[in-house]
């Protein structure tokens, strides 16, 4: 039964093998239940959170995987309207990272919120000047089009396109990708950068606060660019990591190096945009709040080290290396250069969400740390394990990359 | 945003911290007014439920030159609140009519935005289920309903209580236009009076004649909320509380650092 | 979200952000509704198996979409643009008039080869799926499968073919040859009603009578062309079956070794049998 599942001419592993692959992550998953069901349960008096520390963890969590996920409708953009079609090999995989990401993350906002069976309000009761409206409109109707560009690829699985209505149902879908690829680079413009507004309004917090720029801060700009330069780079990733722990070759390796590359250029303007905003912020912004930067990074948690990293370690050195036609051919530096944009898309989000809560406003207050619970790591092994076992089922009873057979019997599959 | 400049009310408070004793009435007078829960006594420390937050502060020096004063921080009403725009469900509203910033717990979806949007940290969530211990329940007000698990919570200067004015009001045959006097339940339980609250658009009124005193400051001003709530001190030192850390490296307000 | 929600305003920031929502919902459903009715349109005109031959051969790879006047030695290198309806193709259509490709580079090639497999019968048209047409002189035409997969097949547990009277679509798999768990799904080479089942003697499957009187063969391809694509589908077949370091003929003095799977009994026959029939 489970070798008619699988596509015909793809070497995939023996079923228990898969299950006993499967076996760490259900683990996880089910210590994610658990949280969830203590949370729902009980109430959120189960995490760490407190008045001061209103967002934790988890709002990491999404603004760090809706970034990451962002590679789904860039690389959507690519292929169908810059028609740079050697992405269509990693498309399938940067729709479904998309898929786990989103839903991943609207699963943890809905165990995050205090009344989750109250959130149809944020449709009913919208708010239209707040960003977090913006983000849950935009997300849930982005949601609703990767689900619709998920359909194809599962109808295209060996006993359902046996069903005589599924291929003519993908095929139709798929003449209109070009459509949803265009919907989902417009919402997910506005809600990556809608979940930087999210910060740069809060013209309470000068930490966070940043000057407009039209109706939005300049966090709205800087979230969408730094989203768009880390999305190829996890894709690439996510592609490399598949290739190592299945010991298969699916793409050609100059798909990854253009996707390095198209991370490296984005990066690189983005770190320029990055650093101006930070001068802006610090020269004129705190200012005139009564706020100097430099009382943000004195504490043990946070010093300028922060920053240093983020615009370094983070930004320039990635950039550097993704930049240069001949590094991105070489493997090392290509995951070099991948990794350190993924982890500082992330990091740069850690800081917002973090940094922003623990650094004082009133000349009283004092610098706090949160750490968090273990129910709030539970949701989040939870979700990680949710992505890798979606993925893992996909990449077995679906073709994932269109190029996996070709390759493997050009290489020499033995 | 808003500009009530046709309203004829805008409630506003005025605390005066020279009387200001610290012996934490008000805060215990709020909680009574308005059915503010009592967290399980295992807690974590910045879990608790209150409206008005009194807060230590001491000027950082050591014997014989320490001094400290408390500083009760209920909601500042802010006329450019940080927390309205944020809020997504519009659970936060400002009534044009009274200047009283509202949460609506039944709309509230526990998402606390506002309450990272708010840098008086002057709201709270309810991490527990609303319990009161054992007789407790007896002194329930009837006027305001108690907050379910999962919202945020803030002061609304105690709006119950201008409901009952207001039905008063009505009741002795005013017209409804005419603005209504009460009095919250803080400024009325504190023994020393340090509490005083009003319309501010009163022509002359207590609050418009306080707020002009030299002595008069509000917390955080640079950052442009505009708040209504108005402290008062013949203290130097403790009018620079409530300047943001550069102003009072800059010197603003009065003299110079350690005044 | 709705006028009716409580406490909602006709203000430009309302109107403005539910104006762009809906609009996004309507685009996305519409857009949706578009492609369900333009797939029951192509159910209810049948075309189920043009558009699944049509996916399958962009999954093919580009060794197996080669042009058929690349086996008479017109081009050098060619992939088929036409999902090899030759009658659709200028090309075609023009070299057929011209009367065909070059004959002495097509015996070089064929000379070339290092082991010529059975010869496919002058008689015969040939399809990619590994399939013959042979036509009778009273207007039918019997149907078969070629050597090379018969060899690969052995003797199947199961042959499944049509009923007499069923009408088959062209494109369409409708036999089916099984050994073990795996299947070889064969697809019809031509159109037409099944008036005769064939015995497996010889690959013979059925024998067709065209609906129209007339059978489109136009794609199929001549046994002079076969010569040259059969080759490269036994070069093909050897590489999958070749184990690093071991020298391996399936074909010696023209025979094809019969019996392929009991001789490589690990190979991926699903995989393979799925490739010469050009399944998915």
């Amino acid at each position: 039964m489970d070798r008619q599942l699988i596509q015909r001419g793809l070497d995939r592993t023996t079923l228990p093998r898969f299950l006993l692959w499967l076996l760490p992550w259900l683990l996880l998953a089910a210590w994610g239940g658990t949280s969830a069901t203590q949370l729902f349960r009980d109430g959120l008096y189960h995490t760490n959170m407190d008045n001061r520390f209103a967002f934790g963890l988890w709002i990491i969590l999404d603004l760090a995987i809706i970034a990451l996920g962002a590679g789904a409708f860039f690389l959507g953009f690519m292929t169908y309207l810059m028609r740079r079609h050697e992405f269509k090999q990693v498309l399938n995989t940067a729709v479904i990272v998309g898929f786990v990401c989103y839903s991943g993350a609207i699963v943890t906002l809905a165990i995050d919120v205090g009344q989750p069976v109250r959130a149809w309000f944020a449709f009913w009761h919208a708010n239209v000047h707040s960003m977090l409206t913006e983000v849950t409109f935009c997300i849930t109707c982005y949601l609703l089009v990767l689900l619709i560009e998920y359909i194809p690829i599962v109808l295209k699985n060996r006993r359902l396109r046996t069903v005589p209505g599924a291929t003519v149902l993908e095929f139709n879908l798929h003449k209109l990708m070009v459509v949803f690829a265009g919907v989902g680079a417009f919402l997910s413009f506005f809600h990556q950068g809608s979940l930087g507004g999210m910060f740069g309004v809060l013209n309470g917090r000068p930490f966070a606060y940043r000057e407009g720029v039209g109706i939005w801060p300049t966090t709205f700009f800087l979230f969408i660019w730094s989203a768009i330069s880390a999305g190829p780079s996890f894709i690439m990733l996510i592609t490399m990591i598949v290739q190592g722990v299945t010991r298969k070759k699916l793409v050609d390796d100059f798909v990854l190096s253009r996707l390095g590359r198209l991370s490296g250029i984005l990066l690189s303007t983005y770190i320029i945009a990055k650093v101006a905003d930070t001068v802006v912020w610090i020269m004129v912004t705190l200012p005139g709040k009564g706020f100097d930067a430099a009382e943000f990074y004195r504490s043990d948690m946070f010093g300028a080290w922060v920053l240093f990293l983020e615009l370094t370690v983070f930004g320039l050195l990635p950039a550097t290396i993704l930049l240069n036609r001949r590094r991105v051919e070489k493997m090392p530096w290509l995951i070099a250069g991948g990794f350190l944009t993924c982890f500082g898309v992330a990091f740069n989000r850690f800081v917002f969400t973090l940094q922003t809560l623990s650094v004082p406003t009133m000349s009283f207050d004092r610098f706090m740390i949160y750490w968090p619970s273990q129910q709030e790591w539970g949701v989040l092994a939870g979700v990680v394990a949710y992505g890798v076992i979606l993925y893992s089922l996909s990449f077995r009873y679906l073709n994932l990359f269109p190029r996996e057979r070709e390759l493997q019997t050009t290489t020499g599959s033995n | 945003m808003e500009t009530h400049s046709k309203a004829t009310v805008c409630y506003a408070m005025v605390i005066d911290l020279d009387k200001c004793v610290g012996c934490g009435t008000c805060n215990v007078a709020c909680a009574i007014e308005n059915n503010v829960s009592v967290p399980p006594p295992e807690a974590l420390e910045n879990r608790g439920l209150t409206w008005m937050r009194t807060q230590r502060v001491d000027n950082g020096k050591a014997w014989p030159d320490h001094r400290t004063v408390t500083v009760p921080i209920p909601c500042q009403h802010c006329e450019h609140a940080p927390c309205i725009h944020v809020c997504p469900v519009t659970a936060v509203q400002l009534d044009e009519s009274t200047g009283i910033i509202g949460q609506i717990p039944t709309r509230c979806m526990g998402c606390r935005y506002c309450m990272a949007a708010c840098p008086y940290h002057a709201r709270y969530f309810n991490w527990f289920d609303p319990k009161w211990p054992e007789g407790l329940q007896d002194t329930l007000n009837p006027d305001v309903a108690p907050r379910m698990r999962g919202v945020a919570e803030k002061c609304n200067f105690c709006h119950g209580r201008l409901d009952r004015a207001r039905e008063l009001a009505a009741a002795e045959g005013r017209p409804a236009a005419e603005p209504v006097h009460y009095t919250p339940a803080c400024a009325e339980a504190c023994p020393h009076g340090a509490i005083t609250f009003g319309n501010r658009l009163e022509e002359g009124g207590p609050i418009a004649a306080l707020e002009k005193k030299p002595e008069a400051f509000r917390l955080l001003e640079a950052l442009g909320t505009a708040p209504k709530v108005t402290y008062l001190s013949r203290e130097p030192w403790i009018r620079r509380i409530g300047l943001s850390r550069l102003d009072r490296v800059r010197g603003h307000g009065d003299g110079p650092e350690g005044a | 979200m709705l006028p009716t929600a409580y406490e909602f305003h006709w203000d430009t920031g309302h109107i403005v952000f539910l104006g762009i929502f809906y609009t996004v919902l309507a685009v996305v459903l519409s857009t949706v509704v578009v492609a369900s009715l333009r797939a029951r349109r192509d159910m209810n005109k049948r075309r189920e198996s043009d558009i699944a031959w049509h996916e399958s051969f962009a999954e093919m790879s580009t060794e197996r979409r080669t042009c058929r006047h690349e086996f008479d030695g017109t081009f050098d290198a060619k992939v088929c643009g036409h999902e090899f309806a030759c009658g659709n193709c200028e090309q075609h259509r023009a070299l057929a008039a011209a009367g065909g490709g070059d004959e002495t580079t097509r015996e070089a090639t064929l000379a070339a080869a290092p082991a010529a497999p059975a010869t496919p019968p002058d008689s015969r048209l040939y399809h990619r799926g590994h399939t013959w047409v042979e036509a009778r002189t009273d207007g039918t035409y019997d149907v078969g499968v070629d050597d090379l997969l018969r060899s690969c097949i052995g003797n199947p547990d199961r042959v499944t073919v049509p009923g007499v009277g069923t009408r088959l679509m062209a494109g369409t798999a409708v036999a089916d040859l099984q050994r073990g768990h795996v299947h070889a799904h064969i697809t019809t080479p031509i159109a037409g009603t099944v008036v005769a089942v064939g015995d497996y003697e010889g690959g013979r499957l059925y024998r067709l009578r065209p609906n129209d009187g007339k059978a489109r063969l136009d794609q199929l391809l001549r046994a002079t062309e076969a010569r040259v694509w059969m080759l490269r589908e036994l070069e093909l077949l050897q590489a999958r079956l070749t184990r690093p370091g071991e020298a391996l003929a399936l074909a010696d003095g023209g025979e094809l070794v019969d019996d392929l799977m009991g001789a490589y009994p690990d190979a991926d026959w699903d995989a393979i049998l799925a490739d010469l029939c050009l399944e998915p």
